[in-house]
């Protein structure tokens, strides 16, 4: 389901107050994303391998390009642009996946910033032709990053927030359900129950009515 | 063709993944355990010594090849084969500096011939070697007495991973390096705890298997060796 779909639904599924008041977008989106990253997460727990099925990838068409911190002495990656991650409790995160433009086996593992001081004079320095990675808030950090490879720029596939989605982007969304066995829309309409709708009728009224019970 | 014989660390990390459907998420960390496993390998099972052409000095002192982590033999040639070296732990090992210059103090006995006590009459049993060496692990250095000024061979073991270019292993022990690295995470994963003796006996099991096969003479080995202590007979 597309992104305005997904959130259509929800719209429709919540109960109708007067006319003018109604929830905006912006509530139900965080409701949605809230529940999604949850359920990112109950899937993850469940089998960590599976989660690969929910991210985007960017870098496809241009690759995102690698920058020499020469200050720091790093070579690093920012996230697209106007995209975030979701975090995950493992060294991937959100970015489940670094690659090379020309897709030719794993070139690319996660590190965490203790690996990546630990490392040093290492056996895995030695041996190892691959790059780590380190996920921070704001950027991909790398280990090991070949002039080469940081020219060409790499590939990722990142799990980003319901609110970073595009109107129109499909949105996989984990139909795992909780332990009460409530899936994704019960999750979500639980959320929103306690939350009143917001008056936007511009009629200078300041309480929002709510709606009578048919009667029997 | 088959497949190749050897193969490298990386590949066998990557492949130990794919078995055992794990994430990249410890690739690090079980990549620095699978060169400790070559490493235990070069030094414990593998019969591959590294055999190089070293130098003796003016001063009858080799200096150690900065891998060697183990000595396998010290030889010089005789009409196309080895002649080896018998170790004597009581070569005097120090040098004498003046000024920035080493060099030998006989009166300290550096430096000095041995003298065999040898029999050429009647009772004179056995033989004694012109080459003797001794090894100063401390200082990295092998002694050597009878020969100096030349070039010999060393024969030694090493950790097995290179610090420039590619490590390779026979692609046969992959087994017991995916044991090893199984048992080692025990050690970092917490459910595998209560699994930690049974992942190293299968470890263990993978290494016997292994030196078994590396140990193993084959039949033509087992003829030459029956031949060898056999006497010809008439046969009727």
């Amino acid at each position: 389901m597309i992104k305005q779909e997904l959130r259509s639904t929800i719209k429709n599924l919540l109960q109708k107050y007067t006319e003018g008041a109604e929830y905006h977008n912006e509530i139900i989106d965080r409701a949605i994303e809230r529940v999604i990253n949850q359920l990112y997460t109950a899937t993850f727990l469940a089998s960590p391998l599976s989660i690969q099925r929910y991210v985007k990838r960017f870098g496809g068409t241009t690759a995102i390009p690698v920058v020499l911190d020469a200050v720091a002495g790093i070579y690093y990656s920012s996230y697209p642009t106007g995209y975030s991650i979701v975090p995950l409790p493992d060294k991937s995160s959100g970015v489940r996946r670094v690659s090379t433009v020309a897709q030719a086996g794993i070139t690319f593992f996660p590190m965490d910033q203790r690996e990546l001081e630990l490392v040093n004079d290492s056996y895995f320095e030695n041996v190892s032709d691959k790059i780590g990675y380190v996920v921070t808030q704001d950027r991909v950090e790398y280990y090991g990053m070949t002039v080469p490879i940081a020219t060409a720029g790499v590939r990722m596939d990142l799990l980003i927030p319901f609110s970073d989605y595009g109107e129109n982007d499909e949105v996989l969304v984990p139909e795992i359900p909780d332990k009460s066995n409530i899936g994704f829309t019960d999750m979500v309409l639980t959320i929103l129950s306690v939350i009143q709708p917001i008056e936007t009728k511009d009629d200078n009224l300041t309480e929002t009515t709510v709606p009578q019970k048919p009667k029997q | 063709m088959a497949t190749n014989a050897l193969i490298d660390i990386n590949t066998i990390v990557t492949r130990f993944l794919l078995k055992y459907k794990l994430s990249t998420e410890d690739a690090v960390i079980y990549t620095e355990h699978c060169a400790n496993c070559v490493r235990d390998f070069h030094l414990y099972d593998s019969p591959n010594v590294v055999s190089e052409k070293i130098a003796i000095s003016a001063l009858g002192i080799i200096e150690m090849p900065g891998d060697m982590v183990g000595f396998n033999g010290l030889f010089s040639t005789t009409e196309g084969e080895l002649w080896s070296f018998t170790e004597r732990d009581r070569i005097v090992n120090t040098t004498t500096f003046t000024g920035a210059v080493e060099g030998q103090d006989s009166a300290f006995g550096e430096g000095a011939v041995l003298n065999d006590p040898r029999s050429d009459t009647y009772g004179g049993l056995g033989g004694v070697n012109d080459y003797y060496y001794t090894i100063d692990w401390k200082a990295r250095r092998i002694f050597c007495e009878g020969i100096k000024s030349t070039t010999v061979l060393l024969r030694y073991t090493t950790s097995g991973v290179e610090t420039s270019g590619v490590t390779y292993v026979p692609e046969f022990i992959t087994p017991m390096l995916d044991a090893y690295m199984l048992w080692r995470s025990s050690y970092w994963i917490p459910p595998m705890v209560r699994e930690r003796e049974m992942l190293e006996k299968d470890y263990t099991k993978a290494e016997a298997k292994v030196r078994t096969l590396i140990n193993a003479m084959t039949a033509d080995q087992w003829r030459d060796l029956l031949l060898s202590i056999t006497s010809q007979a008439p046969i009727r």
